[in-house]
């Protein structure tokens, strides 16, 4: 037998051992290894079934045994171990939604390795490095102030934000769940209800008597701490639904639950809390407690004067332009620049009115020939006079001799009126013809200081919003609309009634309004901004402007006191008296600003209550106040800004309205003003030393109190902790006020004021680009093209802007040219092209229709927040301008 | 489907220019164009794309009666089905003006024979008014666009046409074109234009440079230079007769 026999033979055999082998274990056919391993250890299945065990072998082999657990686990076929570490503890995310614990752990393994230094987070390698060393610093530098704050309070926020993210999530779904609710619907049903009951003759006086009683026994039934506690807590929660409906209705309800607790507080405070142990003791309380009554007495006459405000739409006038009255335009001026005067002059020639019925006069106390010659060109009437008597009172009155206009508009020599001012006001006379006023906004196209200093303009409302927005359209409601001085309309024969403008205090313009109500004349307010002026440049001039108007309204109340005296309803009384008495916060805002260092510096109690219960009744005071506040005037006033503006205020009108109450003939307060362009940031420290006073004080106050707190203070813990949370407070409001005080570098000479319309480039060679503008100024204008265009700086141009239906076009010259945004500058005008560009620009009747249009909204404790950062940005723009004035006072004087 | 006639009282007002933008521009936003040329400048060719003047179009009907006047028509890029004039001599072109004059329903007659959509429209570009050829074309319109430069001259002869076109078609709508808004005059003959006409301009075309430029390479300024204020007013002016058209439906064609 051969080698190749042996070896066939016991290939055969071989063959046979395997066959037998196979059949016993089930296995037939074709047979692979996979088979084999498959039948070592797994029967084979019963006729007819599926072999599973041989289908998921299968699948491992095709992918392997780490292909099989990642699909069994969930994972995709791309993995990281990332995946792996996920996969391993979470069930994979159901179909659409974000995978949340993947996208956490990496967020955590990427700040983790952003801390150590880890570049490539995919290599152990890297990871082992620096668990041991430390990554090569970055150049060291010596981190300013601010920047230390900042990095401060990061870490800080940084530690609070899982728990500030949670809260923020969890009140977002509440808020989205709440806005889902049918509000609108509601409120209508609401107002339905409203109107069916005050249409039942009998139950309306009934209902208003029951809720009446119910009110004064709510108001005044003594509650222990915990029982107010629920109290508050059930109000609020009323309060914060209530808020929510649209309408008017809704805010009546507020303001009265706001009463309703106004009215508990002044209860107990009255009742509970007036005995003092000392003379000492009980000055300082009946102080604070005639502050409070202040603030008490104001909060209930505002209420009752903007509950409803007139939304007053414009009349219309006769169809026949020959029965419209004549109308004489005054515009009077004492030294401002002719450049601020032209705008006015060239817009007032462009109101829309009969040209034989409108004259215009400027009104020169400054005897400038500049300005004669710039109305004979114009072709304005010029009207002067010998002496400067009563400045702007005595100015107009003299005019009114020598002019004979039916009516009299009067604008500020900065005020520039659009086009339809005549036609929008002169309709309300033909309306009722006792009206003898017509008042419309004045609106600011500039920032005042604290827009400016402070960056918040065209976000927050600015100061004047809420007098013009809500105040004078509540006014309106009860016929007590007075005049402000400019942007208005009077009937010249009633203001001959009443001898002209009044000249008697500084406020002219509101006593004039006085007289005329008082001789049954009705004045009207529309709030439809039809004139746009310049605010105040600095905050130095600021308070003078607002010093003048409170020693005005202190004269007006000392001399011709609205609530006495004849001629005036009720509501008027009121009216006219809260827009007096508001001007008197100023010794119950100092006295608010200092009455905590009197606990903490002299013991001295200054309510007679323990902490918890004042606390009580103080928090549901101040909280359902703000929510009814801020439902009623969040549009026009953010919360807590009122605040601001009286911290900053407060010391300057304090002395002026107290000396010009006892003798109105005194009290004039100079206040040096710099005026004109603000070259560079500074802090003006002339204004600001009250500031930096009251600051120092509350400052230490707190102090002291933090001492007494850390040495053990017993159980006057909760009263001294009480103190110094007033402290920190009014340490917020005063950094707020010194924010104002530093003044904002203005680069512009002239202001820049949005507007977009379309424009026409017209360029030398003929061609033609339609484009619009983004701003505009008495200098220049921005425009937004589409193309780039191969311009430079100096380039000659032609814009054309439309008024109407008419174009204009004027050269102008290239200033710049980044990208889409072209400005350029005006080249050159005449009298006649200057005169048409503000009739283009400031004189349209839509120039300023979105004037309270604002970005963002508000809420209480949004604006508590926007006013405490403010606060925290005055210290550290204090603590800078500190500085840096030392170090100039420091440094050596440097060689001519 | 709708006739609309370019009219002006002036030579140089862009009639032609006009029309052939309509066209196209209309063509763009889906409607059926069709551009007749009832000018015997013959130019309305030359702006839709032909390389040449046409030498035969619908005036070949009105010499030869046995012609059908829609025999020579072309198609261009956009869709817009265009109806050239043709080249006369001088003999046929005094020949065609009798026919115009014996026939006054010629025209009409020629264009309600096109069949177009509810949607469509037909653009007729004419010589100045008054002539033969423009009255037919605002008798036959119902609508016509008075296209007049801000020159003095230019509005003094609209003016004293203007009650006879309004006798011709009831809806007579003004085009100002080749303005030119630096030129002060220009300015205040476009308001003492809009007080004798009694009526608002429709609208207001730009003068650009550019324009016959865009024409001697072929192209368009409104594809050339988009931004141009020439181009944007170009786009309203096609939007505004978009509007005065009854509206597509989804279900057109384009």
């Amino acid at each position: 037998m051969t080698r190749g026999d042996r070896r066939q033979e016991s290939a055969g055999l071989r063959e046979r051992i395997i066959g037998w082998m196979a059949r016993g274990l089930g296995l037939a056919g074709e047979r692979s290894l996979l088979d084999w391993c498959l039948r070592l250890f797994f029967k084979p299945p019963r006729a007819g079934r599926r072999d599973i065990a041989r289908e998921l072998l299968r699948r491992v082999a095709r992918c392997g045994i780490v292909g099989w657990i990642a699909r069994g686990l969930g994972l995709p076929d791309e993995r990281s171990p990332l995946d792996w570490c996920v996969r391993l503890f979470f069930k994979p995310p159901r179909a659409g939604r974000r995978d949340l614990p993947r996208v956490l752990l990496r967020a955590f393994v990427l700040r983790w390795a952003a801390q150590w230094g880890v570049i490539d987070v995919r290599r152990p390698r890297e990871w082992l490095l620096r668990a041991l060393v430390r990554p090569p610093r970055a150049r060291a530098r010596t981190l300013s102030m601010v920047e230390r704050v900042r990095a401060a309070l990061d870490r800080i926020e940084r530690i609070l934000s899982p728990g500030v993210y949670a809260f923020v999530w969890i009140s977002r779904r509440a808020g989205a769940l709440l806005d889902a609710l049918p509000w609108a619907r509601w409120g209508d049903e609401l107002e339905g209800g409203a109107k069916r009951v005050g249409r039942a003759r009998v139950v309306l006086p009934a209902v208003v008597a029951a809720g009446a009683l119910l009110w004064t026994v709510v108001g005044t039934s003594p509650l222990a701490a915990g029982g107010q506690f629920v109290f508050f807590a059930v109000l609020t929660g009323i309060a914060l639904m209530i808020r929510r409906l649209p309408g008017r209705m809704p805010v009546l309800i507020l303001a009265s639950l706001a009463l309703l607790v106004m009215v508990r507080y002044v209860w107990w405070r009255t009742t509970q809390t007036l005995d003092f142990r000392t003379p000492g003791e009980a000055i300082v309380g009946y102080a604070l407690f005639g502050a409070e009554a202040y603030t008490w007495m104001v909060m209930l006459f505002g209420f009752v004067q903007t509950a409803w405000p007139l939304a007053r739409a414009v009349s219309p006038l006769p169809d026949d332009p020959a029965d419209w009255p004549s109308v004489d335009v005054y515009i009077p001026t004492y030294n401002e620049p002719l450049s601020v005067v032209k705008p006015t002059l060239f817009a007032a020639q462009g109101i829309d009115w009969p040209a034989d019925k409108l004259r215009i006069y400027l009104l020169d106390d400054g005897h400038r020939p500049e300005f004669e010659a710039l109305a004979r060109e114009a072709g304005i009437g010029y009207v002067t006079r010998d002496d400067n008597q009563h400045a702007k009172a005595g100015n107009i009155n003299r005019a009114l001799a020598k002019t004979q206009g039916e009516y009299i508009a009067i604008f500020d020599c900065d005020h520039v009126p659009t086009r339809s001012f005549l036609q929008a006001t002169m309709g309300t006379f033909f309306a009722d013809p006792k009206c003898a006023l017509v008042q419309t906004p004045h609106h600011f196209f500039s920032p005042d200081p604290f827009e400016r200093n402070l960056s918040t303009f065209r976000r927050v409302p600015n100061e004047g919003n809420l007098f013009y927005g809500l105040v004078q359209a509540g006014n309106d409601l009860w016929n007590a609309t007075f005049f402000c001085g400019s942007c208005a309309v009077i009937k010249r024969a009633p203001l001959e009634e009443v001898g002209g403008i009044a000249v008697e205090t500084v406020t002219e313009d509101a006593h004039t309004a006085l007289k005329l109500h008082r001789r049954g004349y009705t004045t009207a307010y529309l709030p439809t901004v039809q004139a746009a002026g310049l605010a105040t440049e600095s905050l130095a001039s600021h308070i003078k402007q607002r010093t003048r108007w409170a020693r005005g309204m202190a004269q007006i109340f000392r001399i011709d006191n609205p609530f006495l005296g004849r001629g005036l309803g009720f509501f008027q009384r009121l009216c006219y008296g809260n827009a007096m008495l508001h001007f008197f916060y100023g010794i119950p805002r100092l006295v608010f600003l200092t009455m905590p260092m009197w606990y903490l510096f002299f013991g001295m109690y200054f309510i007679n209550a323990a902490a918890t219960t004042i606390a009580s009744f103080v928090l549901p005071y101040i909280v359902i106040a703000n929510i009814a506040n801020s439902r009623m005037q969040g549009k026009f006033r953010h919360s807590f800004w009122a605040e601001v503006y009286e911290s900053v205020l407060a010391w300057y009108i304090a002395l002026p309205t107290t000396i010009a109450f006892f003798s109105p003939k005194h009290g004039k307060f100079n206040v040096t003003d710099k005026g004109g362009r603000i070259d560079e940031t500074y802090i003006d420290w002339a204004m600001s030393k009250p500031y930096l006073v009251l600051l120092g004080v509350n400052a230490l106050a707190m102090a002291f109190g933090l001492l007494r707190l850390v040495s053990g203070a017993g159980d006057e813990g909760p009263t001294i902790l009480m103190n110094v949370f007033w402290t920190i407070y009014n340490l917020a409001m005063l950094g707020a006020a010194v924010s104002v005080a530093r003044e904002a570098k203005q680069v512009r000479v002239t202001h820049r004021i949005a507007m977009r319309m379309p424009a026409t480039l017209v360029f030398p060679d003929g061609s033609t680009l339609a484009c619009s503008t983004s701003d505009y100024s008495t200098g220049g204008l921005g425009l937004v093209v589409d193309a780039d265009l191969p311009l430079q700086p100096g380039d000659t141009l032609g814009v054309v802007v439309s008024r109407g239906e008419r174009q204009f076009h004027f050269p102008v010259r290239v200033t710049r040219s980044a990208g889409s945004h072209l400005g350029v500058r005006f080249d050159a005008l005449s009298l006649e092209d200057e005169r048409r560009l503000v009739q283009c620009t400031f004189g349209r009747a839509d120039a300023w229709l979105d004037w309270d249009e604002r970005t963002d909204e508000d809420a209480p404790l949004k604006g508590l927040k926007e006013v405490l950062l403010m606060g925290v940005e005055g210290y550290v723009r204090l603590f800078e301008g500190a500085r840096r004035a030392l170090a100039a006072r420091l440094a050596p004087e440097r060689a001519p | 489907m709708k006739t609309i006639a370019l009219i002006s009282t002036t030579g140089g007002a862009g009639r032609t220019m006009l029309t052939a933008s309509l066209a196209v521009l209309l063509a763009r936003l889906g409607r059926e164009v069709v551009a007749l040329d009832f000018d015997p400048q013959n130019m309305l060719g030359a702006w839709l794309g032909l390389d040449s003047l046409a030498g035969e179009g619908i005036s070949r009907a009105l010499t030869d009666a046995s012609h059908a006047w829609h025999e020579r028509t072309w198609r261009n890029d956009e869709g817009v089905l265009f109806v050239p004039h043709g080249q006369l001599t001088l003999d046929e072109a005094a020949a065609s003006a009798a026919r115009l004059a014996a026939d006054p329903q010629w025209l009409a007659r020629a264009t309600g024979e096109i069949g177009l959509a509810d949607t469509g429209i037909v653009l007729i570009d004419t010589p100045r008014y008054p002539s033969p050829h423009a009255d037919h074309a605002a008798r036959a319109a119902d609508l016509v666009l008075c296209i007049c430069a801000p020159e003095p001259a230019a509005c003094a002869t609209l003016v004293a046409h203007l009650a006879a076109l309004r006798e011709s078609c009831a809806d007579v709508q003004l085009v100002v074109n080749r303005l030119n808004p630096a030129r002060e005059m220009q300015r205040d003959v476009l308001a003492m234009l809009r007080v004798a006409a009694g009526a608002p301009v429709a609208q207001r075309i730009h003068l650009d440079a550019a324009m016959p430029e865009s024409f001697a390479r072929g192209g368009w300024l409104f594809d050339e230079a988009p931004h141009s204020q020439a181009s944007h007013d170009l786009h309203g002016l096609a939007q505004h007769v978009d509007a005065w058209l009854p509206a597509l439906t989804a279900s057109e064609p384009s």
